[in-house]
């Protein structure tokens, strides 16, 4: 009897693991599905300026946007960023995991910059290609 | 630490250094989906001083309380000309001076609980210092208040 108890244990633990790493899938499938729309939204009104001054992506930069979208699921599969204008024509993606910030900055041409944080202090900041 | 609100002119008024214990209000206009009042992370750029206005620091405001009920509320803080409406954080004043931010009373004659953070201006927003201390605000909001000021009423009113 404790052998078929810890068996069918072992197998509703398995299901349960398979079922979440499924669902973990679909979750992070979803948010790239929601930044993929956002940056469709940008580029269809680049540098469009809200109520408060605040401009939207240029059209570069969403580019630039894609492209590292695409290069984070592939590289960085499990880690989901938040993607947010900068109001100033460019996107950062960021993430925050525990103590440990780490953001991509695009600017308005384009360009990619890589920052991390620890704590809140900066312990690197390096221009990278997305290309 | 604590900074005197000194009238430049006579209309501004005058108001009691700002203390450890107050809190401040931060605007954050939803439409830009800085704020995830789900989880409660907000995006440094809902920091990012405005590269036009924000000349002698980011703006916040401070804390309406028993204390000082000239100061804005939550509801008030987050009024602005977004249709989508604001969120408002709020932080801790010994929070952010125990990080070394220095807040400073710049009050106006329609906000007499206007503060700025003198280390986060428009332009020094790109250098280290200034991503640390967004970063920093980013981590430490104390609270989520809103969405408040729908075009479209809220279901809260």
């Amino acid at each position: 009897m404790v052998a078929v108890k810890e068996r069918r244990d072992r197998q509703s633990l398995e299901r349960g693991l398979l079922l979440s790493d499924e669902k973990e899938e679909c979750t992070i499938a979803a948010h790239w599905e929601r930044v993929c729309q956002r940056l469709l939204g940008w580029l269809a009104r680049p540098r469009a300026t809200d109520e408060e001054g605040w401009e939207s992506p240029s059209t570069e930069a969403t580019i630039s946007a894609d492209k590292l979208a695409q290069a984070l699921q592939s590289y960085r599969p499990g880690t989901t960023f938040s993607v947010s204008s900068d109001g100033e024509g460019g996107i950062s993606f960021e993430s925050r995991i525990g103590v440990v910030t780490e953001r991509f900055e695009i600017d308005s041409t384009g360009g990619v910059e890589y920052l991390a944080l620890r704590d809140s202090v900066l312990t690197e900041r390096t221009p990278i290609d997305v290309e | 630490m604590a900074n005197a609100g000194e009238s430049p002119d006579r209309h501004t008024p005058i108001v009691p250094p700002v203390q450890d214990d107050e809190f401040l209000y931060r605007k954050v206009a939803v439409s830009r989906n800085l704020v995830n009042a789900e989880n409660g992370e907000v995006d440094s750029n809902a920091f990012k001083p405005d590269r036009e206005r924000d000349t002698d620091g980011t703006s916040m405001d401070r804390a309406h309380s028993t204390a000082h009920p000239e100061f804005r509320t939550p509801q008030q803080a987050g009024t602005g000309p977004s249709r989508s409406g604001y969120y408002v954080v709020s932080h801790r004043v010994r929070d952010l001076r125990a990080r070394g931010i220095d807040v400073i009373a710049r009050p106006t004659p329609e906000n007499p609980g206007h503060v700025v953070l003198p280390g986060l201006r428009a332009d020094n927003r790109k250098t280290n210092d200034a991503v640390e201390i967004m970063d920093f605000l980013a981590r430490n909001v104390v609270q989520i208040f809103g969405p408040f000021n729908y075009e479209v009423q809220s279901p809260l009113g």
